[in-house]
């Protein structure tokens, strides 16, 4: 009795459990393909070529796969389909399919389809298998969508899309990835044999090292690489790759097309690039300091940096464009950039910090600024006809800028603190081209200068030097040589050559040291005087002469006053410098015959004419110039904004001719023209009288320059 | 026969007086497993299940499994069932077994899925015995003699692998697949085989309050072995 009542429990006990067999399927093509399943470990080991249909049933239910393999060498192809589908023909598929192993096929294929629910979840009609371990001898043909596997080794091409939610072990891809490969994640280490298509490797990244055997001409983007980043290929696609905990290094010595993309290095780390690069290097995010290293040449190069960012970027071999950026206000770039060879262009908005180096050694197109000044240092060693180095905005040029030899321009819009240096200046130096923008204020020192140095705002005495140090310094310069410290009207007496300002020319004593203009040296400070022609500081009968030349020759008038005419007379733009705006009179951006009403008001009747144009034909409001005549008529600023509204004629001459017209006679007009115009230049000066008749015809303004001409004609 | 069959279902009750992660599931060779309470699971090329799996004789307490004739058959026997040991305790699966011949690459085999799906599976070639997921090692039998097989494991993801008595292995449990069984005998289909199976026992060893009880059960069970069973041959536990 006991023993049959154990016998009741214990087969309750042992079977009562018992549910449905797992049982696996196999269906060969052609039918004499070799397998085996072992239906115990639900496994299935092909052994020779063939195409495998593969299904596992647990009762009506798709069941497991533990392992599908190829254990022996296999020459050929294996192709293995573990299908769900639903509808005219079907196929159980697997709930899940575990392990997958061809890589002992010479060519193994796998492919997972299913077009119902299968295993974990659905996407569409793609397996989504619970893979432990996917081993592909050869290419993937069609979609897989695995769930998470320790390891995935794929010893061929990616031809299809795979998916993989969790790599907890390595990737592998022997192969090239010419579809879509999308992986959420890898524990371990991941390698590609070349990528055509496009890898996307997402948060949260990848925890080991990356390396690319082979070029990456799709499209590859890494969210983060704990390890090292190596690419052994070429890039002619896209290379993106978010946070690296390692160095990223790509090998190869040819020439990259593509874009790399760097965002951003960890502290410490490298960036290294072998080759050139035809396309762009992009490295965003710095926020502290790396190491980039370029040692071909570069088309494009773009760091954009953070407020903390720093460390040396070297480009061995030049670069046709660099452009150095931050994330916000304040940004400047406070690394050491270092750039052998020419380089086409470097642009930063928030310029150079404080520390922050830039060093060409050759050939520089263009070095900009926008929006800021240069706090740190900028080293050039040739800056070519043609180039620039353009410093515009923010709070000036308070670091250091070294040319070795300059033939270009270089163009500081602000005020200069710091300190230029040019060995061979042949080109151009300005400094200031905005309106009320304080007085150069640095150091200049130039060792051979044939070139000419521009400084609009104003020359100030450098106060950080020693009182007999001179703020500019030239060892050897050409006669012709313009240093000017220019006029275009903006400033007022005093500010434009400031006392204690002085500028030493020869390198051994005794040197020569100018305190002040010098024409015959070339050294010029031009007035502020508009219709000051002869720039005497005061506006008199001798500036009918110059005007009148400038009207008929500039390129003579030039030739007379170099230091008036900014870099030289340019037949095409006119006359530049000071020039314009000494002759410019009616303010039209022009110097005409239509100058001549506005020249003589201007000389006869300053206030009249500065009443007419209290801005003196600038943009913004400016102060009066008392030297030439012109006296305050204006409380403020803003009376004087008024005034220039009203006065909405001038770009015809008309308001400036009405003013001539009615204040004084065409005699007491030819008396003075008459009467101060050299005999050489009478008859010029008769002849723009007679245009001015003709251009006016039968008005008022024609009437009054005919009577004028007739006075001189008569004289 | 049919009461030599209950000496394993009877100590599977027998020790139920024990803590309940203590267990002892045996099939001793003196009847066909599904009357012990096993599942068979049997078939061809034709389906499953279809013909009349591996011929089987039982002869003095050892099954005999032949599939020789056709290597599409399998013909397995399959235990459902809570496998894992409670912390603290051992589990231990032994079978002792005498494979003959095999055609192909394996054939008969053991194979374990514990309660969460990790997997250890032992099989034979004719001439050695391998772990299917723990690639790399085999050990060496001898072909048509019996030799005693044990593994034991603390955790369910390591094993340790002893042929005779003696350590040959310790490996790693592989993940997924089923859950929670037992199964051995013929296993492949692809493959034919001629092997001869003693006895499976598996079994965890309980935490020590419960050896003295679980002593008195092997005794008993050792006792009516050598009553009933007696064949002559030596038989260790």
């Amino acid at each position: 009795m006991v023993r049959s009542w154990q016998l009741v429990v214990c087969m309750g006990l042992l079977v009562g459990s018992a549910a449905a067999q797992n049982e696996i399927y196999v269906e060969p093509w052609p039918e004499e393909s070799e397998f085996s399943i072992d239906q115990i470990e639900q496994t299935v080991t092909i052994l020779g070529p063939g195409f495998y249909q593969i299904w596992a049933l647990d009762g009506d239910n798709p069941g497991q796969i533990k392992k599908i393999s190829v254990d022996q060498p296999v020459t050929g192809t294996v192709f293995v389909s573990v299908t769900r589908s639903v509808g005219q023909e079907e196929w159980a598929g697997a709930q899940d399919v575990w392990e997958v192993d061809l890589s002992g096929a010479t060519d193994g294929r796998l492919g997972m389809i299913t077009a119902g629910n299968y295993g974990h979840t659905v996407y569409g009609g793609t397996l989504h298998a619970h893979s432990a371990s996917l081993n592909i001898g050869g290419s993937v043909l069609k979609p897989i969508d695995v769930a998470s596997s320790p390891n995935f080794n794929i010893t061929h091409d990616v031809l299809s899309p795979v998916t993989l939610d969790d790599v907890d072990g390595n990737l592998t891809v022997g192969g090239t990835v010419a579809d879509e490969l999308l992986v959420f994640g890898i524990g371990g280490n991941a390698s590609f044999g070349s990528v055509d298509g496009s890898v996307v490797i997402c948060y949260p990244g990848v925890s080991g090292a990356v390396t690319v055997d082979g070029d990456i001409d799709g499209f590859m983007s890494l969210w983060s690489c704990t390890g090292a980043v190596t690419v052994d290929g070429l890039v002619s696609g896209d290379f993106w790759c978010g946070v690296t905990g390692g160095d990223v290094q790509f090998t190869a010595t040819g020439t990259h097309t593509g874009d790399i993309t760097m965002c951003p290095l960890a502290e410490g780390r490298t960036l290294e690039v072998l080759g050139s690069c035809e396309g762009t290097i992009l490295i965003s995010g710095r926020d502290h300091e790396t190491t980039v290293h370029c040692a071909g040449p570069v088309n494009e190069l773009i760091v954009n940096d953070g407020a903390d960012a720093s460390g040396p970027v070297t480009l061995d071999q030049g670069a046709a464009s660099i452009t150095l950026s931050g994330w916000g206000s304040g940004y400047a770039f406070a690394g050491d950039l270092t750039v052998t060879g020419d380089v086409g262009a470097i642009e930063t908005y928030w310029g150079i910090a404080s520390g922050g180096h830039v060093s060409v050694d050759g050939e520089l197109g263009l070095f900009r600024s926008v929006a800021a000044g240069l706090a740190g240092a900028l080293s050039i060693a040739t800056v070519p006809q043609s180039a620039a180095v353009q410093i515009a905005g923010g709070p000036g040029m308070a670091g250091t800028l070294n040319i070795t030899s300059l033939t270009g321009e270089v163009a500081l819009a602000d005020g200069v603190t710091g300190t230029i240096e040019i060995a061979d200046l042949a080109g151009t130096v300005s400094v200031g081209n905005v309106y009320l923008q304080p007085p150069f204020a640095g150091s200049l020192n130039i060792g051979t200068m044939t070139g000419n140095v521009l400084l609009w705002n104003g020359f100030a005495n450098n106060t950080a030097l020693d009182p007999d140090v001179a703020e500019v310094q030239i060892g050897t310069k050409a006669a012709d040589a313009l240093f000017v410290v220019n006029d275009d009207g903006r400033n007022r007496g005093d500010e434009y050559w400031q006392s204690g300002a002085a500028v030493q020319i020869g390198t051994e004593p005794p040197y020569s040291v100018y305190w002040g203009p010098n024409e015959g040296q070339n050294l010029w400070e031009a007035s502020c005087c508009k219709a000051d022609t002869d720039n005497s500081g005061a506006l008199n009968a001798f500036d009918i002469d110059p005007f009148v030349l400038l009207l008929t020759d500039p390129a003579a008038y030039c030739a007379i006053y170099p230091g008036l005419c900014g870099s030289g007379y340019d037949p095409e733009e006119g006359p530049g410098g000071s020039a314009l705006y000494r002759g410019d009179l009616n303010c039209d951006g022009e110097i005409n015959s239509f100058d001549i009403d506005p020249f003589v008001l201007k000389l006869t009747d300053p206030d009249a004419w500065y009443a007419l144009h209290p801005k003196r034909c600038a943009s913004m409001v400016r102060e009066c110039c008392p030297s030439c005549g012109e006296n305050d008529l204006f409380a403020d600023m803003s009376e004087m904004a008024e005034a220039e509204d009203d006065s909405l004629l001038v770009d015809t001459g008309e308001a400036d001719a009405d003013a001539l017209v009615s204040g004084t006679s065409p005699g007491a007009v030819a008396e003075v023209l008459g009467a101060s115009v050299a005999p050489e230049h009478f008859a010029n000066l008769l002849s723009l009288v007679q245009d001015a008749a003709t251009q006016s015809g039968d008005t008022p303004r024609g009437a009054f320059w005919a009577a004028v001409a007739e006075q001189l004609s008569g004289e | 026969m049919f009461r030599k069959c209950l000496v394993g279902l009877a100590l599977a009750v027998a020790v139920t007086a024990c803590p309940a992660w203590a267990y002892y599931v045996g099939w001793e060779g003196d009847c066909l497993p599904e009357e012990a309470g096993w599942t068979r699971q049997y078939g061809d090329w034709s389906g499953i299940p279809h013909g009349v799996g591996a011929i089987r004789t039982i002869q003095d307490g050892v099954m005999t499994m032949d599939s020789l004739y056709d290597p599409g058959v399998f013909d397995a026997a399959i235990l459902h069932r809570a496998f894992n040991p409670a912390p603290g305790e051992l589990f231990v699966m032994e079978w002792r077994l005498a494979v003959d011949q095999v055609l192909g690459t394996r054939d008969p085999g053991v194979t374990l899925f514990s309660d969460d799906r990790w997997v250890v599976s032992f099989r034979y070639d004719g001439e050695t015995v391998f772990s299917s997921f723990d690639p790399g090692w085999s050990a060496a039998v001898t072909p048509g003699e019996f030799h005693e097989y044990r593994m034991t494991s603390w955790d369910m993801r390591t094993y340790a692998f002893f042929v005779d008595g003696e350590l040959v292995r310790e490996g790693p449990f592989s993940y997924g697949g089923g859950t929670s069984q037992l199964g051995w005998g013929d296993c492949v289909q692809g493959a034919a085989s001629l092997h001869r199976w003693d006895y499976v026992r598996v079994f965890t060893i309980p935490e020590p309050n419960c050896l003295a009880l679980c002593g008195a059960v092997f005794l008993w069970l050792a006792r009516e072995r050598r009553m009933s069973c007696f064949s002559g041959k030596e038989r260790k536990w």
